[in-house]
């Protein structure tokens, strides 16, 4: 059994491998660890460097994630994609044929005065309207059964 | 980042991204600070012609794309936060020299001059992208883009108001364009002392000089050349023009046609002698793309960004005759085109975002252009004010929404050159703006309006037919393309010698 995991080091990721790790442990499936770095929007050669930066960041956090989950008897390994995060996880799906796809739902939690949190309010719902958080997307097209973990 | 970020006054990079709109807004508001006094200036003016006006339009967008060019070689050298300042402050000169201009030669040189004031987009993106990290860059330069742009707005919206109540009698556009000028001046020494070159000043990030674009292919590059021609070319129908109508001898003439020339031959070279070497040894499979998609993108913003300065140069005198209205309504009225941009250009950019499909995005809104000139082409005194005010913000909404979808795939052509390619298409807008504003000379507003429509239509088959959907790649068949580690490897070795 494989079971590919979207992962980026945030807490709710790290709380959704845990919450893998107990549920399917008697099923010893091999554990694949997948995260994207999206292309930085600007126009200029300026982030080039930082970019690389996030890059590595991103692959150590999903080493130390491997590192978990063979420390708790899994078999793990990882994947790193480049570019929308909706799009490469759905191409890592079709070129991996995993049994199962799981996905940490990202908490919004509106910050700051009224203004703020109705600003906020507002471009979450576009958001969800326009399928643009990676859950929406994948629950629309993935082809493989997903599993959305709700954050707590 | 959340859109809500915006309000975090304390922390320094939101306030950079602040100071920095600010700059570029008033820059843009001193750029667009005669059409809507044109009226004014007709009547106060005995010896100016509608036609010098139209003139004096095309010469506001011409020597921008130069000034792109040499400011781009400040910008490696002095940082953005200097050249902001400098550039404010000089642009004030010409701009002091129109309002106060009493000859055809001073108010078209100084016209001339001032449009080098175009290139203050260039600085400002440079700017926030040395303040912003990879994950907020696109909003962020979304925001700076959008809230800049709307200076011109403002200056159709306030200067009329401000020549015919606050200063008043034939001299009020000269004491209106000679205060805007003036506030830049100060806003640009103010701008050298608030801010510094990125969240530390020592780190001044140098992006990588090359002369030229990096093309994949033979073909490549003579497309390359091809569309390279018009970028510099497009000045000759400027000087073709102004020696048609006589302010210019056959003799100064030829000579700007020879340095023009000049110039694009040196482009040329330059392509040349980056690109040979490279074929020559052959582009590896990973690191080819396909200049296509450039050549699109370039045409895109022809017809958006380039269609907005134009008919920003027009609108208030078109609505002031059309309509009968006095200036200042009509100001207020053409400034709905450019007012939308606070929104419409951002929200191009999320929409592109969001919907996860960028190309068909694009293609969306550019066919929304064309439909959009169509019907303003359709405007007449028949039609009752308020509806076309209603096609007016219309259109603009896919106008600029357009640009904003242009900087979504930009970035995601091929990273290593994003600096070029956006250079080239931003100069593409200037080579639009010029080319239609050169049109306007001969055409009267409606068919202009057509023309325009036609453009964007042009450019929506080219998209159909040349722009690909940006593509992501995975790690363990694609690291960096293997050109991208051989420059890493040679900088570390450049490093420890």
């Amino acid at each position: 059994m494989k079971i590919m995991i979207a992962y980026d080091g945030s807490r709710n990721a790290k709380l959704a491998l845990a919450q893998i790790v107990n549920m399917f442990r008697c099923n010893q499936p091999l554990l694949v660890l997948v995260g994207v770095v999206e292309n930085p929007l600007d126009a200029t050669d300026n982030n080039e460097t930082l970019f690389q930066q996030e890059r590595d960041e991103l692959k150590q956090h999903l080493q130390e994630g491997v590192t978990f989950a063979t420390g708790e008897g899994f078999e793990a390994e990882l994947l790193l994609a480049e570019g929308d995060a909706r799009k490469m996880l759905l191409q890592a799906t079709q070129k991996l044929s995993p049994d199962l796809l799981v996905i940490a739902r990202h908490s919004h939690q509106p910050d700051g005065g009224i203004i703020a949190k109705s600003l906020t309010y507002f471009v979450d719902e576009l958001d969800y309207m326009t399928f643009g958080s990676v859950s929406s997307f994948l629950a629309r097209r993935a082809e493989c059964p997903l599993l959305i973990l709700p954050s707590p | 980042m959340k859109v809500s970020s915006v309000f975090k006054f304390r922390s320094p990079e939101i306030r950079a991204l602040h100071l920095t709109w600010i700059a570029f807004f008033i820059t843009f508001y001193v750029w667009f600070n005669m059409a809507p006094l044109a009226s004014s200036m007709l009547k106060s003016v005995d010896w100016l012609t509608p036609d010098d006006l139209k003139l004096f339009a095309i010469c506001n967008v011409a020597l921008t794309i130069p000034a792109r060019i040499i400011v781009g070689m400040a910008l490696d050298r002095f940082g953005p936060r200097r050249v902001f300042s400098v550039l404010m402050v000089t642009m004030s000169i010409p701009a002091l020299a129109f309002a106060f201009g009493d000859s055809m030669t001073q108010l078209l040189v100084a016209r001339l001059v001032l449009s080098s004031i175009g290139a203050s987009f260039v600085v400002g993106i440079h700017m926030t992208a040395l303040w912003f990290k990879p994950k907020d860059i696109g909003f962020a330069e979304g925001f700076y883009a959008g809230w800049g742009n709307f200076g011109s707005a403002v200056a159709a919206m306030s200067l009329p108001t401000i020549a015919l109540s606050m200063y008043g009698g034939p001299d009020g556009w000269r004491w209106a364009i000679a205060q805007s000028a003036i506030v830049m001046a100060a806003y640009g020494v103010y701008y050298w002392f608030a801010i510094t070159d990125g969240p530390d000043a020592s780190s001044h990030r140098k992006p990588r000089k090359t002369a030229a674009m990096e093309v994949s292919s033979w073909a490549d590059m003579i497309k390359l050349i091809i569309w390279t021609i018009p970028l510099v070319g497009v000045l000759a129908i400027l000087v073709w023009r102004i020696q048609y109508m006589g302010y210019l001898s056959v003799t100064g003439a030829t000579i700007a046609y020879l340095v023009i020339v000049a110039i694009v031959i040196y482009q040329i070279v330059q392509i040349l002698r980056v690109n040979l070497p490279i074929l020559r040894k052959g582009v590896p499979e990973d690191d080819k793309y396909s200049f296509n998609s450039v050549a699109a993108l370039n045409s895109t913003y022809f017809a958006n960004f380039g269609a907005e300065l134009a008919v920003v140069s027009m609108l208030p005198m078109f609505f002031e005759e059309t309509w009968g209205l006095n200036a200042a309504t009509a100001g207020l009225i053409a400034a709905s085109f450019a007012f939308v941009n606070l929104v419409a250009r951002p929200m191009g950019g999320m929409v592109s975002d969001r919907m996860g499909n960028r190309r068909f995005v694009m293609l969306c809104y550019m066919f929304g252009i064309s439909v959009g000139f169509l019907m303003m082409a359709l405007l007449n005194s028949s039609w009752p004010l308020i509806l076309a005010i209603a096609v007016t913000i219309g259109t603009s909404i896919f106008v600029q929404g357009a640009e904003g979808a242009t900087f979504g795939i930009i970035p995601s052509i091929k990273r290593r050159i994003t600096g070029q390619i956006s250079g080239m298409a931003g100069a593409y807008g200037n080579v639009g703006a010029v080319v239609y504003l050169t049109i306007f000379t001969f055409v009267t507003p409606s068919q202009f309006f057509y023309i325009i429509a036609a453009g964007a239509f042009i450019s929506w088959v080219i998209c159909l037919v040349w722009l690909k959907e940006p593509e992501g790649a995975f790690d363990d068949e694609y690291y960096v393309s293997s050109v991208d580690r051989d420059i890493e490897t040679q900088s570390l070795k450049n490093s420890k010698t």
